[in-house]
């Protein structure tokens, strides 16, 4: 019963979300310069091979001659009762589009956090045990250095030297396991530095906190300590900066489909808002905001499992 | 503790190469040819995607086109004209479709019926009659005499296709075709895996698979390259290009095609409409230095429309486009042009200036755009740079809003330049170049270059066209392009060979070396 409510509230909130997205998306494509018939017909034509009466044709037979209002709300209504309709591209199915993409952005973005998780658990929980040490500040330089290297050059580097220099991996693709660890490293490291500073944060602060010292007061052993009562409330930050970091891996994923060549969402969202595809455009931005808003509100549900005082204050609520 | 803590990681670090070599791709011993380049197969219509196909030898039109410009026969074996200059047969071969199926008169009609409204080159064509006229024969008649009718019928969305190859609604499904090349595997819009055709009509590929990998970013088609994760990659930036020579990891072929960058600008306008302002707009360019500086590919500098490798529309007697700042300054003041406290020249109120709309989608025009406003700024002409997608450019041309803008255009949609030439300078509604150019000679020579059938009254008329072009300069050439590709050693040199015409990759010549 307790669940029922916010689990309600959560849809509707996604439903509005998912609303919004969609609305913006539809408005930005509108205000965006340039003839949206022409972009469809140069996307779907060539640029080399256009016409007026090719761009005229894409405009009558995509509807895009009609009132804007009267654009949006057709979408709108169908896509409500599920049918997204086809790209004014390639007039395939949208959701035929999306689904292999979003089956490979899934697949490298879940390989990618756990590469950052492998990467940040183990150096935010030494930083944190070992607070203002070297070995902190040797951590957080070398993640202030992760950071500031964008994704795009570091996947480059990667590729420059695991691959063609060293010959290790494949440069690109997705259709062998090994072709999934250069973007998988490359994504993982792009998200772990700002991971291991929260798992840092939370290590530390768990460890400097009374309950913690009484126990070790008490002669209770370090790693008892670490393991049975510092790790809990330690997991409550990572936790909440999960949305975050989903939100991380979709941003990251442009520039990793770019260099690695992965056939993913990010690019498929890229190359339609270039060539104005307007319902491909919409679905992906509106799976992007249910996507996240599923994420916060498993984040909101792992996040009562594990700190008590959510719980209580629920039961308060 | 530390020294046997530091010694397997010694051991740990020596078995990586080897744990990692389970997962390298396979290489020497591959024998499919790998071929990468920018373009994903994103539809199975050819209207779009048929330049796909056709290059890797999977579909074919009814005619095609050899690197030297002669037209040849894919499933035409061979085309007459009546001597009323109107009807055209063309006689199939005998041969089947990659599903088995014999290729009738019937399909190639419904192909071409289906796309001819919908392709830039076909529809040009005056058609007034199309039919199958026996189970091997197609006619085409048009209402004007049309001589340029078979290198039209290149046009890649006129790849034939099997009847299997559509759905209830006529739609293209299944890239079922007639090359020398059959598709067995489609992996989303980015591989395409093909097997030698064993009823094909011609010679057989003397490699029997190739894989189709379409790779967006240049850097990884160059990095695939270096690495030998392709046999061939095309369109590579002049800059890996170079990187890729100097690895020695693979070769890298170059050849300089029909499709020059070039300066467009709106004639009805003041600053434009003086030929003489043009000339010396053209006379201020730095050519050579932008080929040498920018495109890193001397030979790229334009000294007309179009390159040598056009034979008959590159007129080696013409007077080259040249830098001459002197004679550029000469010009304008003889047209009344005087300088203004900024530089800047004036004429009756009006300043020597314009906006230049340069596309995005081609990285090297900010670039030249930008070398070409310095060398401008030196005789008094002041520019203003403006960044737009390409898609701004025909809706600028079409509101009239143009004043100048930077493109690159190709003038071999079909094998004959007269197919760009055509709307580009002699219509009265251009998408891409110049609005506002008319010269009644040149419309005239066009229109006779299309009614004429006989080779040796085209060529002067062709000389003329390119003459008027050079003379008038309705738009600026600065370089034509450069089509390359990285070539693995793994191929047998004398096998590869670049199509200036774009429109095969010539993948059945290759050989292993």
């Amino acid at each position: 019963m307790g669940l029922i409510r916010p689990v309600c509230w959560r849809l509707l909130q996604a439903g509005l979300v998912a609303l919004a997205v969609a609305t913006l998306c539809f408005a930005a494509l509108q205000a965006m310069p340039g003839d949206l018939a022409l972009r469809v017909a140069a996307a779907r034509y060539g640029e080399d091979r256009l016409d007026s009466a090719m761009i005229e044709d894409v405009r009558h037979a995509a509807g895009l001659d009609r009132p804007v209002l009267v654009q949006y709300a057709d979408w709108l209504g169908a896509a409500a009762t599920g049918r997204v309709g086809r790209s004014l591209v390639t007039d395939r199915p949208v959701l035929q589009e999306i689904a292999p993409r979003l089956r490979v952005t899934l697949l490298v973005g879940g390989l990618g956090a756990l590469v950052a998780l492998a990467l940040a658990g183990p150096a935010g929980v030494a930083a944190g045990r070992w607070q203002g040490s070297r070995l902190d500040r040797a951590l957080a330089s070398a993640a202030a250095l992760l950071a500031a290297v964008p994704s795009f050059v570091l996947g480059s580097l990667l590729v420059a030297v695991l691959a063609v220099r060293l010959h290790w991996l494949p440069v690109a693709g997705s259709d062998t396991a090994s072709s999934l660890v250069l973007p998988s490293v490359a994504l993982g490291c792009a998200l772990a530095p700002g991971l291991s500073r929260v798992v840092r944060h939370g290590v530390a602060a768990s460890l400097a906190a009374p309950y913690t010292r009484f126990a070790r007061m008490r002669g209770v052993s370090r790693w008892r300590v670490a393991l049975a009562i510092a790790a809990r409330p330690a997991l409550v930050p990572m936790l909440a900066y999960a949305p975050v970091l989903a939100m991380q891996l979709l941003e990251g994923f442009v520039a990793i489909e770019l260099v690695f060549n992965l056939d993913g969402i990010g690019l498929l969202l890229v190359r339609s808002l270039l060539a104005r595809d307007i319902p491909v455009v919409m679905t992906i931005g509106i799976l992007v905001a249910l996507l996240l808003a599923a994420v916060t509100a498993a984040t909101d549900m792992a996040l009562r499992l594990v700190d008590p005082r959510l719980r209580a204050a629920a039961g308060r609520g | 503790m530390s020294l046997s803590l530091t010694r397997r990681l010694l051991l740990a670090g020596a078995a990586l190469p080897a744990l990692t070599s389970r997962f390298r791709p396979a290489r020497a011993a591959d024998p499919v040819l790998r071929v990468v380049a920018p373009w994903e197969y994103d539809s199975p219509d050819p209207i779009e995607t048929g330049y796909i196909l056709c290059r890797i030898g999977v579909g074919e039109t009814l005619v095609g086109v050899r690197p030297d410009g002669q037209l040849v026969g894919l499933l035409a074996e061979s085309w007459t004209i009546d001597p009323d200059h109107l009807t055209w047969r063309f006689r199939l071969r005998a041969c089947r479709f990659h599903d088995g199926a014999a290729v009738t008169a019937a399909d190639v009609v419904k192909t071409l019926e289906r796309v001819r409204s919908k392709a830039e080159s076909l529809s040009a064509i005056p058609v007034a009659e199309l039919r199958a006229e026996d189970e091997r024969t197609v006619l085409i008649r048009t209402t004007t005499p049309f001589a340029p009718l078979p290198g039209y019928l290149t046009d890649y969305a006129g790849v034939i296709l099997a009847p299997s190859a559509y759905d209830a609604d006529g739609r293209p499904q299944r890239p079922i075709a007639t090359g020398p090349y059959r598709v067995t595997a489609l992996q989303g819009s980015r591989t395409i895996d093909a097997e030698a055709f064993p009823d094909y009509w011609g010679a057989h590929p003397a490699i029997p698979r190739v894989r189709y990998i379409a790779v967006v970013l240049g850097d990884t088609r160059a990095s695939m390259a270096q690495a030998g994760e392709a046999d061939v990659a095309f369109t590579l930036l002049p800059q890996a290009a170079q990187a890729i020579e100097r690895a020695g990891s693979a070769r890298v072929l170059r050849l300089t095609i029909p499709r020059p960058r070039m300066m467009t600008m709106n004639l009805q306008l003041p600053q434009f409409a003086d030929v003489r302002v043009r000339r010396a707009l053209s006379l201020a360019i730095d050519r050579a230095g932008i080929a040498e500086a920018i495109l890193h590919h001397p030979p790229s500098a334009a000294t007309q429309l179009l390159p040598p490798l056009l034979a008959g529309w590159y007129d080696p007697a013409l007077p080259p486009l040249h830098r001459d700042v002197g004679e550029a300054k000469r010009l304008l003041a003889e047209a009344g042009w005087q300088p203004g406290a900024d530089g800047v020249l004036g004429k009756d109120g009006q300043r020597l200036q314009a906006n230049v709309l340069v596309p995005s989608n081609r990285p090297e025009l900010p670039v030249m755009t930008q070398a070409m406003q310095a060398e401008f700024r030196d005789i008094g002409f002041a520019i203003e740079i403006r960044p737009v997608p390409f898609s701004a450019l025909p809706a600028a041309v079409r509101d009239g809003s143009l004043q100048a803008a930077m493109l690159a255009r190709t003038y071999v949609n079909v094998p004959d330049p007269i197919g760009t030439i055509l709307p580009d300078f002699a219509s009265d509604h251009p998408v891409w170049t110049s609005p506002g150019f008319v010269d009644p000679g040149l419309r005239a020579a066009v229109q006779r270059y299309i009614e004429t059938f006989d080779e040796a009254a085209r060529t002067p008329l062709r000389k003329q066209i390119v003459a008027t072009l050079q003379d008038q300069l309705p738009v600026i050439p600065v370089s034509w392009f450069e089509h390359n590709a990285a070539v693995s050693t793994r191929l047998a040199a004398d096998s590869v060979t670049l199509d200036p015409f774009e429109q095969s990759y010539m993948l059945p010549a290759m050989r292993w070396a």
